[in-house]
């Protein structure tokens, strides 16, 4: 996300909804005030193109030519990555004569490195967008008075693809002028009136998958760069920014459901955000604290189930399936099972489509353009730890949750089930805490206590895999799960039976684990123990 | 910027044809392109300086005492490495390359010692820079020939990837001299000998570290 509007970088949020919904839109208040200027309306044809390999969309950028009337404008973007951020990119663009692309226009030598090697008439086109746009200017300020305008353009249209069509209908916030918080604001007082869907992909992105019609991909996070010296406060924004970018860039893949990695990797983005508000807990505003966490967990909850189902069917059932291939009552569980997870898919649907979800994402995302944790309610202590060398409270957060983790896994060996579960989660917490500051300590120190902790969590992770995996089967069969199939009962039976045999004949390999976690000495530290 | 290594211990395959078309063909596409030479003969350099005026650029680098610094600014990095060049001092070559591109003549010797080279490459992969990709590419090819369906046989045989063969044609030795190659002559009289180039050139393309970075995140 771009601080500020400097040139060559677009600071844009895109909101989708149905032709209907911006049509109420379009009447709105903020789109009707004595100051906005008369509305512009264009018939707008973009036409992408990139080498038969797609390598211009392996390197993250998209290229296209604009047919505006008579004229035609080239345009190459950068950055056109779901992952590398939600709301700039950088690009250039030129006139051409034709609709043939021309590279030897291209003057700014980065770019015309970004595109590399293009081979003579070896670009073609991939896919096409049809849009009907009309644009209206809003002028005004923020909710903080600072001058703000913003383009607003409502494009309903299509894109077309290898002889398939895609409907296209959004509004597109550009930034003319003021801070990016302006956008945030615009969108949420919208969403007052009628409901919208942040829209995270790119129009070239939505080509490109409709073009070769390939699957929504998932995303693992971007990597941390922070240094010890980075200031508290800054590291705090990239975490979460990066949390933030790491989730809404697997949307697409848990809408669409055929990757279990998709909704797993939009859990992992939104669990390691409640880490990272966990570990700056004490130097945000509390309401702050409680508001995001709240909606966080939230989310998390309700994709819960999906991740449930996904692990029990490919984790835990699929091994009993391989040893038992004749087994017509695991047949049975399997299509119950199946039955579930469709429906907490449907879940996973419903929950992105949230007019919550929508508010949250839009409240979060101003919130950090506009580090809106310096206000009011900040303590002049808080203050001062957010100005410290990053370095300090890394230091210190590592010893307090290294200490917590040890001193709930003592005698180790005699926990019951349940408080093996709260060592579960104490390591859960130094794993992330651990992977957002990795970078301020040399990689080689940390290597053995990394791999340790590694172990234990794999290990601690199967305990509970198995006690997720009783309590779906006794929702699968328990009271209230209506008609129950024959056979069901049994197969519930013989997962459970073969699975607590499991947990039993791995008890010795968990206990190694935690003595070789315990006595890893860590790596930020050589004077604790 | 991606560097593209072309070796092969075997003398006379064509490994400096192969290094300054590379070079020309990254300049001509607009990219800013060196070429470094290795090689205490220099036939690189030697090509580069004959390059004239209003050419693409191409920023020559004497490397005849091993890799200096980098170059800064640049996009495509050719290194052009000498025939007699022992194992151990390759290693240091091999882990600045992101692409290693052999080329191979079509003749039973050739094919032999280059096989030999191959299997060496492949166990020093641990070594290599983010296990970069090798491509073989046939050179001086007389289509139809016997030797020319010998060396298909190989190149499946050795397991390697074959990207594209380059027909044997006088023009290269013609335009050697003038320090130029068939990406600087106008016209479509070479379009088709141009054409031969573009598996190789799309293979290196396609080895971009930075497309690797993107697609891992995917």
């Amino acid at each position: 996300m771009a601080r500020d509007v400097s040139a060559g970088t677009e600071v844009e949020l895109k909101l989708a909804a149905d032709p209907e919904t911006l049509e109420r839109l379009w009447q709105a208040p903020p789109f009707r005030s004595d100051d906005a200027a008369t509305p512009k309306i264009k018939q707008l044809e973009n036409t992408y193109y990139d080498t038969a390999d797609l390598r211009l969309r392996k390197r993250g950028l998209a290229f296209r030519i604009r047919r505006d009337g008579t004229r035609f404008i080239q345009t190459v973007k950068t950055g056109d990555d779901t992952a590398a951020g939600l709301f700039s990119r950088g690009e250039w663009e030129g006139e051409v004569p034709t609709a043939e692309p021309q590279l030897d226009v291209i003057d700014d030598p980065e770019i015309r490195a970004a595109l590399g090697l293009i081979l003579p008439g070896e670009l073609r086109p991939i896919f096409t967008t049809r849009v009907h746009r009309e644009v209206l200017k809003v002028n005004g300020t923020d909710s903080l008075g600072r001058l703000k305008v913003i383009e607003a353009a409502f494009d309903r249209g299509v894109i077309e693809a290898a002889g398939a069509e895609q409907p296209l209908s959004e509004i597109e916030l550009e930034l003319v002028e003021g801070t990016p918080r302006a956008l945030f604001d615009l969108a949420l007082a919208l969403q007052d009136i009628a409901p919208t869907q942040l829209e995270t992909r790119s129009k070239s992105a939505r080509g490109y998958a409709l073009a070769t019609g390939r699957r929504p991909a998932w995303h693992t996070a971007k990597p941390l760069d922070l240094k010890p010296q980075t200031k508290t406060d800054n590291a705090l924004a990239a975490i979460l920014e990066t949390c933030l970018l790491h989730w809404t860039a697997n949307e697409a893949a848990a809408f669409d459901g055929s990757d279990p990695e998709g909704v797993h990797q939009l859990r992992v983005g939104l669990r390691r955000f409640r880490s990272a508000l966990s570990v700056f807990r004490e130097l945000l505003p509390e309401d702050h604290y409680t508001w995001l966490n709240g909606e966080a967990r939230w989310a998390l909850a309700s994709l819960g189930p999906a991740r449930d189902w996904d692990v029990f069917l490919a984790e835990l059932l699929s091994p009993l399936e391989k040893e038992r291939p004749e087994d017509e009552d695991l047949a049975v569980l399997r299509k119950a099972a199946e039955r579930r997870r469709d429906e907490a898919y449907d879940q996973v649907r419903e929950t992105l489509s949230d007019p919550r979800y929508t508010r949250f994402l839009l409240r979060l995302g101003g919130w950090l353009e506009d580090r809106s944790w310096h206000c009011a309610a900040l303590t002049p202590a808080q203050a001062v730890w957010l100005d410290q060398p990053l370095i300090t409270l890394a230091n210190k957060l590592l010893t307090k949750r290294h200490r917590k983790t040890l001193k709930l896994g003592r005698n180790f060996d005699k926990l019951s089930i349940e408080k093996r579960h709260e060592v579960r989660l104490a390591v859960k917490k130094m794993r992330y805490t651990t992977e957002f500051f990795r970078s301020l300590y040399a990689a080689k120190t940390e290597k053995p206590y990394l791999k340790a902790m590694r172990g234990l969590q794999e290990s601690l992770g199967h305990l509970n895999d198995v006690a997720v995996a009783e309590t779906l089967l006794a929702e699968l069969t328990g009271p209230g799960a209506g008609r129950r199939p024959a056979g069901l009962q049994q197969a519930a039976g013989k997962v459970i039976g073969w699975y607590a045999y499991g947990v039993l004949s791995f008890e010795p390999e968990m206990r190694q684990n935690w003595k070789a976690f315990a006595k890893t000495d860590p790596f930020w530290t050589k004077k604790l123990k | 910027m991606i560097t593209i290594l072309v070796a092969n211990p075997k003398g006379g395959c064509g490994k400096t044809t192969v290094a300054t078309h590379l070079a020309a063909a990254f300049a001509n596409s607009g990219l800013r392109t060196a070429l470094a030479d290795v090689d205490k003969q220099g036939s690189s350099l030697g090509w580069a300086k004959a390059r004239p005026e209003g050419a693409a650029a191409i920023k020559a680098i004497d490397w005849h005492n091993g890799a200096e610094k980098m170059p800064k600014n640049v996009d495509r990095l050719v290194i052009d490495l000498p025939a007699a060049m022992k194992m151990g001092k390759i290693d240091d070559m091999l882990r600045l390359a992101d692409v290693i591109v052999v080329p191979v003549l079509p003749s039973g010797f050739d094919v032999a010692a280059t096989g030999d080279f191959l299997k060496k490459l492949e166990s020093l992969k641990p070594i290599r820079k983010s296990k970069a990709a090798v491509a073989v590419v046939r050179n001086r090819v007389q289509l139809g020939t016997r030797s020319a369906a010998q060396l298909d046989s190989f190149m499946v045989g050795v397991g390697f990837k074959g990207v594209g063969r380059l027909r044997h044609r006088t023009i290269y030795t013609e335009v050697a001299g003038q320090g130029l190659s068939i990406f600087d002559l106008p016209g479509k009289q070479y379009d088709e000998l141009r054409d031969d180039w573009a598996p190789l050139l799309r293979y290196i393309e396609n080895s971009d570290p930075e497309i690797s970075v993107l697609a891992a995140s995917r």
